[in-house]
């Protein structure tokens, strides 16, 4: 098991496209057909990414992060860092309380951003330098 | 050398002289002995913080709270007639807990009309009485009125519920919380109902982990890689001084306040290149949210510094809450597990955010928030272990970690009168301070 996801994440970004990990995608885009993007087409250029970083939740980014090579995050960093202005801007032009499917996989996949932006910035490795085991659950996200 | 000035005394420590300026023991953090006075002493009757009143809006609302320091479980809900009630966790019956799903070590929350026990469906009121027994008739001598919930004292200030465990409270949490309550009152906490609520178990004495955020001597060294390297020496070289330490009488409540450069930073290339962008960081988002802050309490800020970042009130014995300049709070619970080991809660509060900009910064917020306690929290670990070998009983403490001083002390005040009152042996040597 603790092999499993070191292998997974050096896949190329297009095998986690491929029609069996379709039942990831969230359920309110599940009857659109199945190459339709997850997020608004405006940033089509973030779209290798967004399966693997729009996460729901904080635990699951933190997660992502925990098990990602240095060089996955700084992917993910590089090409989102230059386009956080033009999403903020596209999403700030849209009610928060009911963004579209693709604009809250958009938003989330800019708090994966923020999540590894400490190990791209700061730590040179995923997680908080010694911290060993040591864990803090946000075991409470905010309703938005 | 003093960036910021001092009381007359010379020090912040002397300006409290019960506390002395002697080296401490830490005695008080592993002896399992003491641990169990303390549970008596302190946590079987002081007002807890255990939540908000946000968190039971309507009638049936309601809430459960473990208290293992007590070995309780506690249900905190909004009554018919819109009060506060809380009770024991326990049915009248034969002992079970009452309000749990699936693992009866968990907290639950929801709403309800009224409580049904799972094992044989007696049921309660909101207001605690009871108003269905399974087969009444088979009981002998039976009458309901005898048998409502186990209440516990509960009361508010300022939006947060507090419990008190005594069957009567020496002290009511207005007259508990006294002048740090009233000089904090105002504050527009009930506006920040934007939540991010952090859990971990932590294996170290409760008192630790509050001695960590009431000292932030160690700030520049322990998170001295979080900043960009130029920012790091420059802060490593400048140490930690606050702008003002408060301890409140005995009351065991004190504060400290803070500068804070850094939201916004002077010059943006002092913060990383994401909060360049984001315009939010450590200290929170950089622009107000549209909450009326011109009009603080005389409480916050009290030395009316320009350079004023947040200020953190200890409140004892195990509640922390740190206001940040910006507009924003966040809260901190320390729940002993035992001698070695506490969970510790924190939560951040902002204003609903507006948009997903505001959204953004508050994540970056808070993220940060947790790579640092995530720091903090693994190095009590480290500390709690080397304690316990006991080569070392005396630990000098210096003028920033006043406050550490104070917490100590003033619990084992309470844990020595309690232990007088009840004829029992001393468990540590030597005299509080």
């Amino acid at each position: 098991m603790t092999q499993l996801p070191e292998e997974t994440a050096l896949l190329p970004e297009e095998t986690a496209l491929v029609p069996e990990e379709t039942a990831l995608v969230p359920e309110e885009t599940a009857l659109l057909p199945e190459e339709t993007a997850l997020l608004p087409e405006e940033f089509a250029d973030l779209e290798p990414f967004a399966e693997r970083w729009a996460l729901e939740t904080e635990a699951e980014r933190y997660a992502e992060r925990l098990t990602s090579s240095m060089d996955d995050m700084q992917d993910l960093y590089d090409t989102t860092m230059p386009r956080m202005e033009a999403a903020l801007s596209y999403l700030d032009t849209l009610e928060l309380e009911a963004l579209p499917g693709e604009a809250r996989a958009l938003m989330r996949l800019l708090f994966s951003t923020v999540n590894i932006s400490f190990p791209v910035e700061v730590w040179k490795q995923p997680n908080v330098p010694d911290s060993g085991a040591a864990y803090l659950d946000l075991h409470d996200d905010p309703v938005v | 050398m003093t960036h910021f000035p001092k009381p007359a005394e010379g020090s912040w420590t002397e300006h409290y002289p019960h506390l002395g300026t002697g080296a401490i023991s830490y005695e008080d953090s592993i002896s399992p002995e003491y641990f169990e006075l303390e549970k008596e002493a302190i946590f079987k009757r002081s007002w807890l913080n255990v939540g908000r009143v946000e968190q039971v809006p309507k009638v049936g609302s309601f809430f459960t709270r473990e208290v293992a320091a007590v070995d309780t479980s506690v249900i905190i809900v909004r009554d018919r007639d819109g009060s506060l009630r809380a009770f024991h966790n326990i049915c009248r019956h034969r002992g079970n807990k009452l309000v749990w799903t699936d693992y009866p070590s968990e907290e639950v929350a929801g709403s309800c009309r009224q409580f049904t026990c799972k094992y044989h469906g007696w049921r309660y009121n909101l207001d605690g009485n009871l108003n269905f027994v399974q087969q009444e008739d088979e009981f002998f001598d039976f009458d309901k009125a005898d048998y409502p919930l186990v209440p516990v004292h509960v009361d508010t200030w300022e939006g947060f519920i507090f419990i008190n465990l005594a069957p009567e409270p020496t002290e009511t949490l207005a007259e508990s919380l006294g002048e740090m309550g009233t000089g904090l009152a105002g504050y527009p906490f009930g506006e920040m109902t934007q939540t991010f609520g952090y859990r971990a178990v932590v294996n170290a004495n409760w008192k630790l982990f509050i001695d960590a955020f009431a000292e932030f001597y160690h700030a520049p060294i322990l998170h001295q890689r979080q900043s960009v390297d130029t920012e790091a020496t420059k802060l490593a070289a400048f140490g930690f001084e606050a702008l003002h330490y408060e301890i409140f009488g005995d009351s065991g409540h004190s504060m400290v306040s803070t500068w804070g450069g850094m939201s916004p930073p002077k010059d943006p290339m002092m913060v990383k290149p994401i909060e360049r962008i984001l315009r939010s960081g450590l200290f929170g988002p950089w622009d107000k949210p549209d909450i009326d802050l011109s009009q603080l309490p005389t409480g916050l800020n009290p030395s009316g510094h320009r350079a004023w970042g947040s200020d953190s009130f200890q409140i004892f014995p195990n509640f922390v809450i740190l206001v940040w300049e910006p507009g924003w709070y966040l809260t901190y619970n320390y729940w002993p597990l035992a001698v070695d080991q506490h969970l510790f809660e924190g939560r951040l509060y902002f204003a609903p955010p507006r948009n997903a900009t505001d959204r953004v910064r508050q994540e970056l917020a808070a993220v940060t928030f947790k790579e640092y306690a995530l720091q903090d929290g693994n190095t009590l670990e480290a500390t709690q272990r080397m304690l316990k070998s006991r080569v070392v009983s005396a630990f000098p403490l210096c003028d920033q970690e006043v406050l550490c001083r104070n917490l100590h002390s003033v619990a084992r005040s309470r844990v020595e009168a309690y232990r007088t009152e009840n004829d029992i042996p001393v468990v540590l040597e030597g005299q509080p301070r």
